[in-house]
This record gives C-alpha cells, structure tokens and sequence, in this order.
C-alpha cells in the first residue's frame, strides 16, 4: 500500500544558486583585479618623470655630482667654489651658471636643472619651470633617476 | 723555521678569503667592476660566458656559487632577472646586491624600462661610480683605491666618444633618420643628440613575422631612415632583406653581451660601436 503522506517539493526556480554562482565570480574577479593591481603598482624600477630626452643631461650632471665629490675629497677643489673649476656638461649650446657661492643652474626649455653645495656634500635637482630660477624657488623637485 | 713558514702560509690565506668576492650577471659588469677592483677583490661571473640573459634559469651549481659571493653586481632592470628573481626568491645571508643602475636616470615607453644601460658612455659612467661607491662601503680600506680606479675608467670611456664628436662637427644631424633592430641604443645615441625613428624587431633576438617585415619595409620608406643599427652575433637574415628593399645602410652594433669575459672588452666593443657610428655620421 503506498504511504499517502507524500511531502511535495516545489521545484527550485534557480534563483539562489544563481545568486551564490554569481557572487563566487564577482569575488573571483575581485581577487584577479586585486592581484593584478599589485603586481602593476609595484614596478621594481618607477620610469622618472623627466621626459626621455633629457636622461643623457640628468645623466651627465649625476657623474658630475660624483666627479666634484671626489675631486673635493682629494682637495683639488675647494671653497669658494668657482664654476669654471667645475665639470659640469653642457647641453645644446647651453651651460650651468653660478647664482651663489653654493647654487649652479641649468635652464633647459621647460626644466631646470640645479645643483647645490650643503653642508653634508653636493647633491643635485630637476624640476619643471618656466624660467631659470635658484635652487630655493618653490618648485616641485626631482632627484636626477626619479 | 716550520713555525715561520705556518704563520706565513696562515697569513695568506686570512689576506686571501678576506678579498672581495664579487659576482656579475653580465659582460659589461665583469668589465666595470675589473677596472674598479684591480687586483684587490675577485671578480667572478654568476654563470659561463654563452648564454642566453633572456631565458636563463640559475642551475644547483650556480647558486652553489652565488652562496659564496660577498657582493653581486646587476643590472636590476630587466636585463638579468634570471638572477635578480632567484636571489629575491633565496636572499642568500651576507650577500649585498649592488643594483648598478639605482642612480641612472632611465628611458622608457609605456610604462617599461629600457634595461641597456650599459650600451652606453655616460650612464657606464654613472654605474661605474655607483658600484665603487657600494664596493667601497664593504671594503673600507680599499675604498680610495676603488674611487681612484672608477674615475680613471670613467676618463677612458669618456675618450672613447672622440671619433663620434669629431664627426658631428659642423655636422646637422636633425634632419638624420634612424632604425635599429631592437631597442639596445637608445642610451648611446642620445648622447650624441640622435634619436631612434623606429625600432623592428618585437623583442629581442625576435624575429619579425612576415606581416610586421612588410610593415617595417613600408615605414623604412615612408620615414625616410638613413641608417638602420643591427647587432652583431646574432642571426639577422631579415636584416638582408630589408636592405636589398629599402637600400638603406647597415652598421652594427655590439651589444657586449657575447663572448668571453674580459677587463677590456667594453673598451674594445664600445669602440668598435663608437667607430661604427662614426662612420654613419661621416657617410
């Protein structure tokens, strides 16, 4: 004799499963951007921000950074600093000049190019400008590989 | 006397196991770090001259080696991550990794690095400074010694660029169009105020296809380029092709990263690159 008492199930119209399908690919989406976000946001070496040209100048005023330093260590230089004693490049016709005792300046188009005696040793700058300033104007400096 | 003879051979070997051991990736470096180091440190190669820097993967015995290493020197910008990815992964105890290139101002495109640093003068120079600078720290009482040698080596690299200012004299080079087969020579040729119109093969040692040849011909063309700059020691059938269709005159260029290393052998290379330019400039 069948049992009588038979429970009826009403078919599933999908929608839950549809909505956990759904949810399992927008966190596996979630976690793809994520990752692939931290790859892209942690290149080992950043491109600088000086235009391309200009990484042959910011080059040769770097190793003349580190050929002054030397040159100072073994006293063939020495204050008052003359910039005719200075081996800074020249670019396209143009050359670094002296603002002060401690402050050389190269003014090229769009950006300058600055570098300064400080009381723990040289160091040198570039910024965007419109005109050639010190190297204390207000502007928005740059180390010479960044 | 045996007891004399004991403390010397004692004395000797302290002197040597406390010289530097430093490591190379490359043939440029094996060269820098030589003329830095002179006879005061060992200048070792990570892996045997003859591979491929693209697609090498570090074996057991290379490794083995790299244990041993108080400094290795890279390039650290694309050019030898087959050593740059394992010594990240392994970060060997007491080794410093002296990234040649953390003071170079560099080029690219589209957010990616052109690593050919060391087809260059100037930013050779600039490694070279920054190497004895990390060498010096780690050999204090040396360090003079490396600075000394750096700039002397930077003076002779820097006499290599003669024939190439000699020929630009009174030259206007404005109006010169450029190809190379890759993008090795970009830092070279700034230096002398060129700039590369167009660059042909997709990636190193690559070979295009036939529909990015035709396309390569076609801008040849167009662009009017005098001069296309190819490497030597790598197979460049193409190249013969797209002279006989364009015309256009070949030079090549060493890429420094082949054969056997050497002290001399960016001195000898660059110069034959420098000559070669030289020679394009003058044509």
């Amino acid at each position: 004799m069948p049992n009588s008492n038979i429970e009826i199930i009403a078919p599933a119209d999908g929608r839950g499963e549809t909505r956990n399908f759904l949810l399992v690919c927008v966190v596996v989406l979630a976690c793809a951007i994520g990752l692939l976000s931290l790859i892209h946001s942690s290149p080992q070496n950043a491109l600088s921000e000086l235009p391309n040209q200009f990484s042959n100048l910011a080059t040769q005023v770097s190793n003349a950074v580190e050929e002054i330093e030397l040159l100072e260590e073994a006293e063939l230089i020495n204050a008052p600093y003359q910039l005719a004693d200075l081996p800074f490049p020249t670019y396209q016709n143009q050359s670094f000049i002296q603002l002060d005792e401690h402050c050389f300046s190269l003014f090229q188009g769009q950006y300058v190019f600055v570098v300064e005696r400080h009381e723990e040793g040289w160091d040198a700058h570039w910024a965007p400008s419109e005109q050639a300033v010190d190297c204390h104007a207000s502007l928005d400096w740059h180390l010479l590989n960044q | 006397m045996r007891l004399l003879l004991l403390s010397l051979l004692v004395l000797l070997s302290s002197q040597a196991s406390a010289r530097l051991q430093v490591g190379i990736t490359l043939h440029p470096y094996y060269s820098y770090v030589s003329n830095i180091v002179g006879d005061k440190a060992d200048v070792l190669p990570l892996i045997d001259s003859g591979f491929n820097p693209h697609n090498y993967q570090l074996n057991p015995a290379d490794i083995e080696r790299l244990n041993n290493l108080d400094a290795l020197v890279v390039n650290g910008i694309g050019h030898d991550m087959f050593a740059t990815n394992t010594v990240d992964r392994l970060q060997p105890k007491n080794l410093t990794v002296i990234y040649a290139n953390r003071d170079v101002p560099l080029i690219g495109h589209d957010e990616k690095v052109n690593p050919h640093t060391f087809v260059s003068i100037d930013a050779a120079i600039r490694q070279v400074y920054t190497i004895a600078k990390e060498l010096g720290a780690l050999d204090p009482d040396n360090k003079s010694y490396f600075l000394k040698n750096a700039l002397q080596y930077a003076k002779t690299l820097r006499a290599l660029k003669k024939p190439v200012q000699q020929a630009l004299l009174n030259k206007d080079v404005s109006k010169l169009r450029i190809a190379s087969t890759h993008g090795a020579y970009a830092y070279l040729l700034q230096e002398f105020g060129l700039t590369v119109s167009a660059v042909i093969e997709p990636a190193h040692g690559v070979a295009p296809t036939a529909s990015q040849l035709e396309e390569t011909i076609e801008t040849i063309r167009q662009q009017n380029i005098d001069v296309l700059f190819t490497e030597l020691n790598m197979e460049n059938k193409y190249v013969d092709l797209i002279e006989r269709e364009t015309g256009i005159k070949i030079y090549y260029f060493s890429h420094m990263t082949h054969g056997a290393y050497s002290k001399d052998q960016v001195e000898q290379e660059m110069g034959h690159n420098l000559s070669k330019l030289a020679e394009a400039l003058s044509s």
